[in-house]
């Protein structure tokens, strides 16, 4: 569920353990016109972010030490839409009950971060 | 008179037919038997025998009224004669088995002989061939010794579950006794969550054949769950069926597979963050270095070649960590051409997780330090030292890095991207710090990375 006001950007939340591919992201989905909540690599932060209320999360499912498995379930208990980037097989670590959300494979381009966010947030309500 | 004389010869008429009938009975069935069978009176001497007994003993028919020993005989026993004598002053039956020339082996009974009248005169001598059964016996004997001498778990049961063998190995593996076993269910040792299948396993195995193999879990008496390779043979017999386990305790194997597919997770998670990092490195090195093209390749090569180094070196380790003073070397030493560096501390493994972000960091201090620092002049000295510290809860690295007789320092103007690495990288990566001044006489950078206490992955 969005919590944002009209004419303010939407706030995309991004977990990513990754300095370098976070600041990247960070850069990109800024210059799509949205607001990043994070980055961050860490599980526990991204809980406490995410009470801020975002409207969509971009969650890497391997955090090298956890898993974003819990960010993911506070966002399914939120409603808030969300997809996760993956790289190669760790999209068979997560619990099957997340098999149907989108999965977005990385490195992503400027064109593809778009076609992401556009896809999470058609769905919003506002 | 004559009229009694009559009746009475026609009935031993009578008698005689019905004797010459017995006698006939009987001779048909001493000729028929397979059991070779010797009659003697009280002296010993052959009454009658049948024709298998002609194999053991060169019997012809004008040896009636012999004694037995004088007959030549293939049976191999010390005394013959004794045991006989014995009998008949016992009159308790004698048996034993014996063998035959041959080898083949006998079960030899001696019994008295009882006439009609109940009077003992004389004794019958049998011998059932049963080298078959010796055989199978043997042969039954060597299998339950090799079943029992065996690594594997073997373990027989009837369609009851009702366990019926139980080998060393099984004793060893699940701990129980073969006479704590042998008659109890095998459910025993079957995990609750596996029952169901188990019985439908005995359920299903009557006109099953042949062997399956599968994975099971097993509860040992201690509690302790193991995880086993079985192979199930139906074996029917006399109509009925029983259920072979054979099983292997694998749980050490599967503990292992674990740990290797754990490492196969750090290692695909190790490869995706390093493409990503040459990526994202590419990506910022075109950006920052604006206009030239030789600027870029000798930075962006420069990052590759370092993360080349540690990645040699951590997969040269096993992927467990490496030693602080080979991260500092490997990272430090392309850059120290001329021995200006000095390094100092205890030995101590940075863990996996910390690695590249560590060395990243470092590299990009060397570069600096190449660059504008204390090793573009020849005078110049870095010193690297590092200690672990004692941090609530648990402990940390502190790493020093320190430059001095350089050129004067100043801060850079712009702030490239290995610099906002070095300022912000290991505090997002490994939720450490970073203290980096630039100090006039030289840069100081101070880097503090938490060690997990429960031990990292």
């Amino acid at each position: 569920m969005s919590r944002r006001r009209l004419g303010e950007p939407h706030r995309v939340l991004l977990v990513e353990d990754q300095f370098f591919l976070a600041e990247l992201m960070r850069e990109e989905i800024e210059r799509l016109g949205y607001r990043v909540v994070g980055p961050t690599g860490s599980v526990a932060e991204a809980l406490t972010l995410l009470s801020g209320g975002v409207s969509a999360g971009l969650l890497d499912i391997n955090l090298g030490t956890e898993l974003v498995t819990p960010v993911a379930e506070e966002l399914v208990r939120r409603e808030t839409p969300f997809g996760f980037l993956t790289a190669y097989t760790d999209a068979k670590m997560l619990p099957a009950r997340f098999s149907h959300y989108p999965f977005f494979k990385k490195p992503l381009s400027g064109e593809e971060l778009a076609a992401a966010l556009d896809t999470l947030l058609s769905d919003d309500g506002d | 008179m004559n009229e009694e004389l009559e009746t009475v010869n026609a009935e031993l008429n009578a008698k005689i037919e019905e004797v010459g009938r017995a006698n006939a009975n009987m001779e048909n069935l001493l000729a028929s038997t397979q059991i070779a069978t010797v009659f003697l009176d009280a002296g010993l001497r052959i009454k009658g025998y049948t024709r298998a007994a002609t194999n053991l003993f060169k019997l012809i028919p004008s040896d009636r009224g012999r004694p037995l020993m004088d007959v030549a005989h293939s049976v191999e026993v010390d005394d013959l004669e004794g045991p006989m004598r014995e009998v008949l002053r016992t009159l308790e039956p004698h048996e034993e088995t014996v063998h035959d020339g041959s080898g083949k082996a006998y079960s030899m009974r001696i019994l008295p002989y009882r006439t009609e009248e109940n009077v003992i005169d004389g004794v019958v001598i049998t011998f059932v061939d049963i080298s078959e059964l010796k055989r199978a016996e043997s042969e039954a004997r060597r299998f339950v010794s090799v079943a029992q001498a065996t690594e594997d778990v073997i373990v027989i049961v009837d369609t009851e579950g009702t366990i019926e063998f139980w080998n060393q190995a099984a004793t060893e593996t699940y701990g129980y006794t073969p006479e704590e076993a042998i008659g109890r269910d095998m459910a025993r040792i079957v995990p609750e969550e596996e029952r169901a299948s188990f019985r439908q396993l005995l359920a299903e195995a009557p006109g099953g054949e042949g062997a399956a193999e599968f994975e099971a879990r097993r509860t040992t008496r201690e509690g302790r769950v193991l995880d086993v390779s079985t192979t199930l043979t139906i074996i029917e017999e006399n109509g009925s069926t029983k259920l072979a386990f054979t099983e292997r305790d694998v749980t050490d194997r599967k503990a292992s597979d674990r740990h290797r597919e754990l490492l196969l997770r750090e290692l695909d998670h190790r490869v995706k963050n390093t493409l990503s990092t040459v990526e994202a490195i590419a990506e910022r090195t075109i950006v920052n270095s604006g206009h030239s093209m030789d600027d870029f390749s000798e930075t962006f090569r420069g990052r590759i070649r370092a993360l080349g180094r540690i990645h040699k070196e951590l997969s040269e380790q096993k992927w467990e960590g490496v030693e602080v003073a080979s991260l500092v070397d490997q990272t430090l030493a392309p850059y120290d051409t001329g021995g200006q560096s000095s390094v100092e501390g205890d030995e101590f493994t940075v863990p996996v997780h910390a690695t590249l972000p560590l060395a990243m960091a470092l590299h990009e201090l060397s570069t600096n330090a190449a660059k504008y620092g204390a090793l573009s002049a020849p005078e110049g000295r870095v010193n690297v030292r590092w200690r672990i510290v004692s941090r609530e809860p648990g402990e940390a690295l502190v790493i020093e890095w320190k430059e001095e007789g350089g050129p004067r320092v100043s801060p850079p103007e712009t702030t490239g991207y290995g610099m906002t690495f070095l300022q912000r990288g290991i505090e997002y990566e490994v939720d450490g710090t970073t203290d980096l001044r630039f100090e006039p006489d030289g840069v100081r950078c101070v880097m503090e990375i938490p060690l997990d206490p429960s031990g990292e992955l």
